[in-house]
């Protein structure tokens, strides 16, 4: 692949675009509403009545295939990309197969604060309809019934110190499926390939006769993904045959000409290819209701398409550039019914899917190309919420990528997400995957690496950091409700020394990290038993030639990770105990706890004591930040004590994760009055993002804290959450010293870094009027929301987060 | 937490006044993005000889150690009345919360107050303690090309200690800058010339009656001073010209400007707006705030300005 130039002048500032088109669809799709509807899951109930006593995997693919005929077929004006989930855009199915939500907040969805939907009274009356039948039999009911005792005691905990995440509620997701090899391949052939294993199968052979009942599921999925082109390409046909507009006629011929092509066929075009890839993220959706299934390196494997189009002379970059935004619209219009708890905190309907630019090759050199800024564009023209994009720089990344990237996250606030190879290929390598494969990483979800089709989905169960340390200073019992949720670890007033204190937190984190490691594996086993998934696996590697659901074995590398909530609320306390009350005996434990007991209540001067008389990290000051590093240390060591229960391929397999999403505000809900001043109930710092308003040092001492966190074990991601003011940003002088502050962090250990460009005084002003502010993009962890669709508590703690000073003002 | 602040105060007894290379200081900020290029750490120093009617850092003023008291975050706790010594504080009235007259800056209160209400505005360092913080970002500068800037208060003032400084960061090839009003005899000014990069050299006003009524003080030795340094590091210099409208944007004000620089062979100047951003630090230190009279320029002004002096021949930037 050619290098890129260097210098961006070269190629001309990236400005948005404005393609009437995409104006169109764009207008539309800011008008839609949010509908549940019930097709799929009537669908799913009445396959599940006709296959019961079938195998597991024939009959997840049965249901699949009645979906795939059974929903509706529709192309609205101006698509190039065509498929919907359900009969309305921007609407969502339910999952009665998976999660009770849709049964127990039924009357509720209309109502919450985030993400309501309309739920039309026919719905209900069908929802209401199939309840008897799921009783006890969705996917979380099989993982209450199969969790041991003690977890799930600590799973329904009033306040608990763990959380049931991900799959715990959802299909598998999180991960990248194998696209480029999918789109070259076409199912088709991959149904010949399980065709031929069947034929030769011995059916005496240990596990053949589970294999033989996944070989035949996925001839099923195959044809079911190629029927539903085909009826795409059967809408198309009759729609231009109707179509009076020449122009708009063409396109639809072209569009029944390429549904009926793939996904049976390998693609020839990058139209074919796009077209491909969004069957592929949609149908994914339709099996099951995972979260992030991410598209992954978009302009890697996409790139051959675009040369040879380009070659050919069929296409110039503005078509080329068109199909992407289609993509990236279609990409938003995916939304999951999140329950109300999720709903809270993860706004916006999203489902996560993560696009990578740019990075390296699999010899290591630069991958930047020429669909990377196309990317890079259609991100600056389209500017929704989804994908999640991230782009990877490296050493030798060329700067033009660096800058053009920062100029999208300048005007797009938020999106692209900033990765840094230099630790993420390394921390894979560690993990025991080749260097060539860690090379070729993509992220998922927040900004997890993933190696396309190989790395399975995750299991994850985070725990809340902040917690285990209430406990370890209350004998293991809750601060709020007193219950003893957590191992006797001593009475905190007797400890003499400091250590004791760090003990019992150790202790506490053995026992739950225990609990955490119980959840992956039970989740692992009932997704495997109850929930196998042929569509994925026929879009990763291993699983149709190992005769494995990607549930249960058949892909190359499995991971299990947790995160830890609150870490920076953690170092905080642990100096504010260290310093005020073992070495300088400025206040005593009784007197500390006494107040963290009754949340602070008339000790106001305690508590700006232990705000302002102990350092606190992401100030750039060893003390504390020593501190929140062995805080991080005795999770993560504990966590990587285990070994993923689905087997694989891995050294190790329990990889580290610091980031909390929006968890730390629900997570913070249950967690008492911490040493650092913080009040109970509120929410906990976010990642490895310093606690709100503690950093007031600027960003270099911020991310100099940060960059000490020795962030190589975090394989499974890490966010690093960063707040500006537009006005440092300004013009081309403070873009490229902003790059350079980015360069900087990354050459000094950080692995990945996102920001809000946006001041407060603006956030404040949309919550007044949010009717004037309906586009205004934050980032909130790891993906991007409008910010007056947010909840109230997600809104006053972004507005909260460190404002860093306008400068040049 | 300052913990710059609060660290380095415990040094200030030790060493007052004896020793000429100890200086006060105001505060060091880390990535300054507009004083000189690259990212940069700002070494914002104490003691000012002028007296600049439109000033916005009136803590620069004085080079001792003064207390400041934030209202917004005082918690009205009254730890500070029983702490204070010389009963300078005898009430919780935010106006008069300190009796100026009676303290000694004693830093009692300071040490007692939870809430970081009440603070010194700087404090005494060595140029050890000042390069201990300047270091930090030695990372950020060598990839950004930033660097390190000493900033007013004025540098002049304290040649020794700034000299030092500054030939501690060339011994470690970090960029320097050092922002000036240029009003300081040429044997001290002269001492910083050797280690610095950049010079940003203010000039107020063209002419020595206006400027004496502008600043307290006139303006012969600046523009003399700029020449000279000029003259000995050619292309070192660059000027502010900080806007005040009505003050010193009169044609033949800029006129004259211009004809000293194209004589003095300097060619970049930086436009500086009047703000009024600093009106809180007046109320902190307890002093009040006199500009009210003063006008904010228009954008419009601005760029007529910046038209004219680039109509010159001469870059603009800011
Ligand atoms: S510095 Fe000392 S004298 Fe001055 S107000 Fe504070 S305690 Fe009183
Ligand atoms: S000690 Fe501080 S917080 Fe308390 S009254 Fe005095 S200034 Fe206010």
């Amino acid at each position: 692949m050619e290098a890129v130039t260097e210098e961006a002048g070269e190629h001309g500032i990236l400005q948005a675009k404005k393609i009437p088109r995409i104006e169109r669809i764009l207008e539309r799709y800011r008008s839609d509403k949010h509908y549940v509807e019930s097709t799929r899951a009537l669908l799913v109930t009445e396959s599940y009545k006709a296959t019961e006593g079938e195998p597991i995997e024939i009959r997840r693919a049965k249901a699949l295939e009645k979906i795939l005929s059974g929903i509706k077929v529709y192309i609205l004006p101006d698509e190039l990309i065509v498929g919907h989930l359900a009969s309305k855009p921007r609407s969502c199915q339910a999952y009665p197969d998976l999660s009770r939500i849709c049964f127990e907040e039924l009357d509720e969805f209309e109502t919450r604060q985030t993400d309501p939907f309309i739920v039309p009274e026919d719905v209900k009356i069908d929802i209401r309809s199939i309840e008897p039948l799921w009783k006890g039999k969705t996917l979380r009911d099989h993982i209450d019934k199969r969790l041991p005792e003690e977890t799930r005691k600590q799973l329904e905990a009033e306040h608990p110190a763990i959380f049931g995440w991900c799959a715990y509620n959802n299909g598998i997701g999180h991960i990248c499926l194998d696209s480029e090899g999918v789109i070259k391949k076409g199912y088709n052939k991959i149904k010949e390939d399980a065709l031929q294993q069947l034929e030769n199968i011995d059916w005496s052979g240990p596990g053949n006769i589970k294999k033989e009942a996944f070989l035949r599921a996925v001839v099923i999925a195959c044809d079911a993904a190629v029927n539903f082109g085909k009826r795409y390409a059967g809408e198309a046909t009759k729609m231009a045959e109707k179509e009076k507009d020449p122009l708009r006629k063409k396109e639809l011929t072209l569009i029944a000409k390429i549904c009926d092509h793939v996904p049976g066929n390998p693609a020839r075009t990058f139209h074919e290819a796009i077209q491909f890839l969004w069957f592929i993220e949609l149908i994914a959706q339709l099996e099951t209701n995972g979260t992030s299934i991410s598209p992954g390196r978009f302009d890697q494997y996409m790139y051959p398409y675009y040369r040879s189009d380009m070659e050919g002379g069929l296409v110039t970059d503005d078509d080329i550039l068109e199909l992407i935004e289609c993509f990236w619209i279609k990409l938003s219009e995916v939304v999951l019914l999140y329950d109300k708890v999720t709903a809270s905190f993860i706004t916006n309907w999203v489902m996560g899917e993560h696009v990578n630019l740019g990075g390296q090759l699999a010899d290591g050199r630069d991958a930047t190309n020429e669909l990377s800024y196309l990317s890079l564009q259609a991100q600056m023209d389209v500017g929704l919420m989804q994908p999640n994009m991230s782009v990877r720089w490296h050493e030798n990344s060329p700067k033009r990528f660096r800058i053009e990237s920062c100029r999208v996250l300048r005007e797009k606030n938020a999106i692209p997400q900033i990765l840094n190879d230099e630790i993420f290929i390394p921390s894979l390598v560690n993990r025991g995957i080749p260097v060539e494969k860690a090379r070729c990483y993509a992220g998922v979800g927040c900004d997890e690496a993933s190696i396309a089709g190989e790395v399975a989905s995750l299991l994850e169960t985070p725990i809340s950091v902040a917690k285990v340390l209430e406990l370890a200073l209350n004998d293991g019992k809750c601060r709020l409700c007193g219950k003893q949720i957590g191992p006797n670890t001593g009475d905190p007033r007797e400890f003499r020394v400091f250590d004791e204190v760090v003990e019992a937190y150790k202790k506490q984190m053995e026992f739950f990290a225990k609990h955490a490691a119980i959840t992956n594996a039970t989740e692992a086993v009932v997704h495997a038993e109850v929930m196998p998934t042929p569509f994925i696996s026929i879009n990763v590697k291993g699983c149709v030639d190992r005769g494995l659901d990607a549930t249960a074995g058949g892909q190359e590398y499995y991971y299990s990770t947790s995160f830890p909530a609150g870490p920076a609320n953690v170092g905080d306390s642990l100096a504010v105990i260290k310093k005020l009350i073992f070495e300088e005996k400025k206040i005593t434990m009784p007197e500390l706890l006494d107040a963290l007991d009754t949340n602070f209540e008339g000790k106001e001067y305690l508590r700006q004591t232990l705000i302002n008389k102990a350092p606190k990290y992401g100030n750039d000051i060893d003390y504390v930040d020593d501190l929140t590093i062995e805080a991080l240390k005795i999770f993560s060591d504990e966590i990587q004590k285990y070994t993923d229960v689905r087997g694989g391929n891995l050294l190790s397999s329990y990889w580290v994760m610091y980031m909390t999403v929006t968890a730390h505000i629900p997570f913070g809900l249950a967690v008492g009055a911490t040493p650092d001043g913080r009040f109970a109930t509120t929410p906990l710092n976010d990642s490895i993002s310093p606690a709100q308003g503690r950093d007031t040092n600027g960003p270099t001492a911020a991310m100099r804290s940060a960059a000490k966190i020795d962030q190589t074990p975090c394989t499974a991601g890490l966010i690093y959450n960063m707040k500006f003011s537009p006005s440092a940003l300004e013009g081309e002088e403070n873009l490229k010293r902003f790059v350079n502050l980015i360069k900087a962090y990354f050459n000094l250990g950080g692995a990945q870094v996102q920001f809000n460009i946006t001041s407060s005084k603006t956030l404040k002003s949309a919550q007044v009027e949010p009717d004037k502010y309906k586009d205004l993009m934050v980032r909130v962890v790891g993906y991007a929301a409008n910010f007056v669709d947010l909840s109230v508590p997600v809104q006053e703690d972004l507005i909260k987060r460190t404002q860093y000073r306008e400068i040049g003002g | 937490m300052d913990d710059l602040n609060t660290l380095k105060d415990s040094k200030k007894d030790e060493c007052h006044g004896t020793e000429n290379k100890f200086g006060s200081v105001a505060r060091i900020e880390r990535f300054i993005i507009h004083d000189g290029p690259g990212i940069r750490t700002a070494v914002f120093l104490k003691g000012c000889p002028l007296r600049c009617i439109w000033c916005s850092s009136p803590q620069t003023w004085s080079s001792s150690r003064e207390i400041v008291f934030f209202k917004g975050k005082c918690i009205n706790c009254g730890s500070c009345i029983d702490a204070c010594p010389e009963n300078a504080i005898l009430t919780l009235d935010d106006r008069k919360r300190i009796d100026r007259q009676k303290c000694t800056g004693c830093g009692e209160c300071v040490e007692i107050c939870p809430s970081t209400a009440l603070k010194f505005d700087g404090f005494y360092a060595f140029p050890e303690d000042v390069m201990e913080t300047v270091v930090k970002d030695e990372h950020f500068y060598r990839i950004s090309g930033g660097g390190v800037t000493v900033s007013g208060g004025e540098p002049a003032r304290q040649p020794d200690f700034v000299g030092e400084i500054l030939k501690k960061c060339k011994a470690i090839g970090i960029h320097t800058a050092v922002e000036t009003s240029g009003f300081a005899e040429w044997k001290e000014f002269r001492k910083l010339l050797k280690f610095t990069d950049l010079f940003l050299m203010d000039i107020k006003h063209m002419d020595p009656e206006e400027h004496l009524t502008l600043t307290g003080q006139r303006n012969e030795i600046i523009l003399e001073n700029i020449e000279r340094t000029a003259k000995a590091k050619p292309g070192s210099v660059v000027i502010r010209f900080p806007v005040v409208p009505g003050k010193n944007d009169s044609d033949d004000n800029i006129d004259s400007l211009i004809q000293f620089m194209i004589k003095a062979d300097i060619n970049k100047i930086d436009i500086l707006p009047f703000h009024k951003l600093g009106q809180h630090e007046y109320e902190e230190l307890g002093i009040e705030y006199e500009v009210e009279g003063l006008r904010v320029p228009e954008p419009e002004l601005l760029l007529k300005i910046k038209n004219h002096i680039e109509s010159r021949g001469i870059e603009v930037t800011g």
